[in-house]
């Protein structure tokens, strides 16, 4: 970019100087000719009115020596027959050939030293004798020649002295503007996955580096927290394999170790069985969010009534809530569009947690309204023992718990993906998933369907 | 009940033979899809379980060659894979479910028999008995040695569904999916809570109990289990 900038620059220069030098070198250099040709002119028409009165004897002036010696000119007076007159000494005089016709434009014509001369003819007034003489006159302009031959010189000295002070100065302002560049470069590249806390911090930087600052430290904001939560996942994710995998081989090695019972052989296979089916949920559900996550994946949507919906999963918790001495209870109506099958599952992992963290003779509320922006809403609320703040945003994380110790029971059933799964489905619908919390009073849930 | 199982991971064989022979099936193996279509086509089977990848020929292809020559034998399919794309591609060809691996072996007993059962079209019964168990059905009503059991709309159909397919291990997921609906796999204990308080209307006042568990697999309604 930098040797871009540059070029442009001195492209820009040698075409806007170079203009302007040749427009002057110009001006100049007609200007010069068209003096002399005025100064030729003048000179011929003083010169012939000298020789019409004098009558050749111009040659003898002390006038002629005087005017040789201001200007550097070359006379001749050639008869009508061709012979010459007079004509001032010279060591090659021009050929009478090359010399306009008389009256005409002078013409320029280069003498055997290379020497510019202006040429002009002029016929002599009947005052001369014989009569129809010509005056030609040769004006040496080769002073004009090198001057202007040196104003060519300087000027092409200057102007390469321009380009090359330009493109030094461009080079200089773009290196000045692109320096912050670079540190932020350098401050990048400083940035690993290892560790991802590093800012290239908004402050310092010039005003126009100041957002990019910003808002590459916001993506390094981003970037960490996913990193972050994909390193947890990671963890957690071997830590839910490890754990039945382990069971599983060592209650068997165990087993068989030595000779045993059929009874105990019978106890290693159903507990063998048991980790089996928690590995194979595992996957079910790790698969189903990992399907979600891929917004190609399409679901089967269909109308269905909300109510009815709802209360199959409080008909399916039924006998759980009997247990726990919890009533639920399906409230309002309203037609979904949905894949009603997902729909199961989101409510059904809901109202399980719901039913989990309620105390006896509390109660789970399923409502269905109709929401502001014109789509359905169903809150699945609770009156239990609610969730500590810290623990809310990180709840639709995977395998997030937030009761690890709290809830040992459920802790060897559930893998802390239901929230996760319940959002993933919330996703395929175009839905979204909002949970508010008391500790102590109790959670709601709500999941909105756009109409 | 002759039974053919095309699958070529052996011990997913064996142990489909096993526990097929254990429940009164003949079981025939053939662990190539082409050699499998051979056997389908020179016998005759009351039904098929058939795995979807298979050397040779695939089980798509073995079941678009014998439903194109027009053999309906019931086919339960077998898949490691569960895009939706495979189960729809394998209905479409004709077969008559599915299972996705790792499944258990009670489902798969459960499904085989229930796509069985719908070939044969058997008409619904209306009473069913096991021991003094009576459910009558239509009445939606439930005795045992004559006492009335009082029970909720779903334990009865809970109930109703143990006794029709006694003497089967019925898994919690295909207890879910048949008395409520819910064709997921739960994490939930609900299944086992509505177990438990049936059995404590059913079986805890009697001697002799009918409901079962085995454990990690399911339950079973069975007279004279030990």
């Amino acid at each position: 970019m930098t040797a871009r900038l540059i070029t442009l620059q001195l492209l820009a220069v040698a075409g806007l100087v170079g203009a302007a030098m040749t427009s002057l070198y110009f001006t100049i250099a007609s200007h010069l000719e068209e003096d002399n040709r005025a100064e030729l002119i003048s000179q011929a028409s003083v010169i012939s009115r000298w020789l019409e009165d004098t009558q050749s004897h111009f040659l003898d002036s002390p006038a002629r020596a005087k005017l040789l010696a201001t200007m550097p000119l070359f006379i001749r007076v050639i008869r009508p027959d061709g012979s010459i007159d007079f004509s001032s000494p010279a060591p090659a005089p021009p050929a009478a050939t090359v010399f306009p016709p008389p009256g005409a434009d002078a013409n320029d014509w280069i003498s055997l030293t290379r020497k510019k001369h202006l040429l002009a003819a002029v016929r002599l007034g009947s005052g001369y004798q014989p009569a129809g003489s010509q005056l030609q006159l040769a004006y040496d302009v080769s002073d004009d020649d090198t001057l202007l031959r040196h104003l060519r010189q300087r000027m092409g000295l200057i102007y390469a002295l321009t380009l090359t002070l330009s493109g030094l100065f461009s080079y200089l302002i773009a290196r000045g503007v692109f320096r912050p560049l670079a540190q932020l470069t350098q401050a990048t590249s400083r940035i690993q996955a290892s560790d991802m806390t590093t800012r290239v911090q908004e402050a310092g930087w010039p005003v126009e580096l100041r957002a990019l600052a910003r808002e590459f430290d916001a993506m390094l904001s981003r970037l960490e927290e996913s990193f972050g939560r994909l390193a947890r996942f990671s963890s957690d994710l071997s830590h839910e394999l490890r754990t039945p995998i382990n069971n599983l081989r060592g209650e068997t090695e165990v087993a068989l170790s030595r000779p045993r019972g059929s009874e105990e052989y019978r106890r290693v296979l159903e507990s063998g069985l048991e980790e089996c089916s928690r590995l194979s949920r595992l996957i079910d559900s790790l698969l189903f969010i990992a399907k979600a996550d891929n917004p190609a994946q399409g679901i089967k949507k269909q109308r269905v009534d909300a109510t009815a919906e709802c209360q199959t999963v409080a008909e399916f918790f039924e006998a759980m809530a009997a247990d726990h001495n919890l009533t639920i209870l399906v409230r309002g109506s309203a037609p979904l569009l949905v894949d009603p099958e997902l729909l199961r599952r989101a409510l059904a992992n809901l109202v399980d947690n719901a039913v989990r963290h309620t105390p006896p003779g509390g109660h789970v509320d399923l409502t269905i309204r109709a929401s502001a922006s014109g789509g359905t809403e169903i809150e699945v609320q609770d009156n239990g023992r609610g969730i500590a703040p810290e623990h809310v945003p990180r709840l639709f994380e995977r395998f997030y718990r937030s009761e690890k110790s709290v809830d040992q029971a459920h802790a060897t059933t559930g893998f802390g993906l239901g929230l996760a799964i319940v959002k993933s489905i919330m996703d395929l619908h175009g839905g979204s998933i909002t949970l508010n919390s008391r500790p102590g009073h109790g959670t709601t849930v709500t999941l909105r369907f756009s109409g | 009940m002759k039974v053919l199982v095309i699958e070529d991971e052996p011990k997913a064989a064996a142990f489909i033979r096993r526990g097929l022979e254990e429940n009164g099936f003949m079981v025939t193996v053939a662990s190539r899809g082409d050699e499998g279509l051979t056997l389908a086509r020179t016998e005759s089977f009351e039904a098929m379980v058939l795995d979807i990848s298979l050397p040779v020929l695939s089980g798509f292809g073995v079941l678009a060659a014998l439903r194109e020559a027009g053999n309906r034998t019931p086919i339960l399919c077998l898949t490691a894979r569960d895009a939706v794309a495979d189960r729809v591609k394998g209905l479409e060809l004709g077969a008559d479910d599915y299972l996705i691996k790792p499944f258990s072996f009670a489902e798969l007993l459960a499904r085989l028999r229930s796509i069985v059962r719908r070939h044969h079209g058997t008409a619904p019964e209306t009473v069913l008995r096991s021991a003094d168990l009576e459910l009558d059905l239509p009445k939606l009503r439930a005795t045992r040695a004559n006492q009335k059991i009082d029970l909720t709309a779903k334990e009865f159909q809970l109930l109703a569904l143990l006794a029709r397919r006694q003497g089967e291990v019925l898994s919690r997921t295909v207890i879910a999916s048949e008395v409520w609906d819910v064709n997921f796999d739960s994490d939930t204990n609900v299944v086992e809570v509505a177990i438990r308080r049936l059995r404590k209307k059913v079986d805890e006042p009697f001697a002799s109990k009918l409901i079962h568990t085995v454990r990690g697999v399911g339950y079973v309604l069975e007279a004279g289990r030990k």
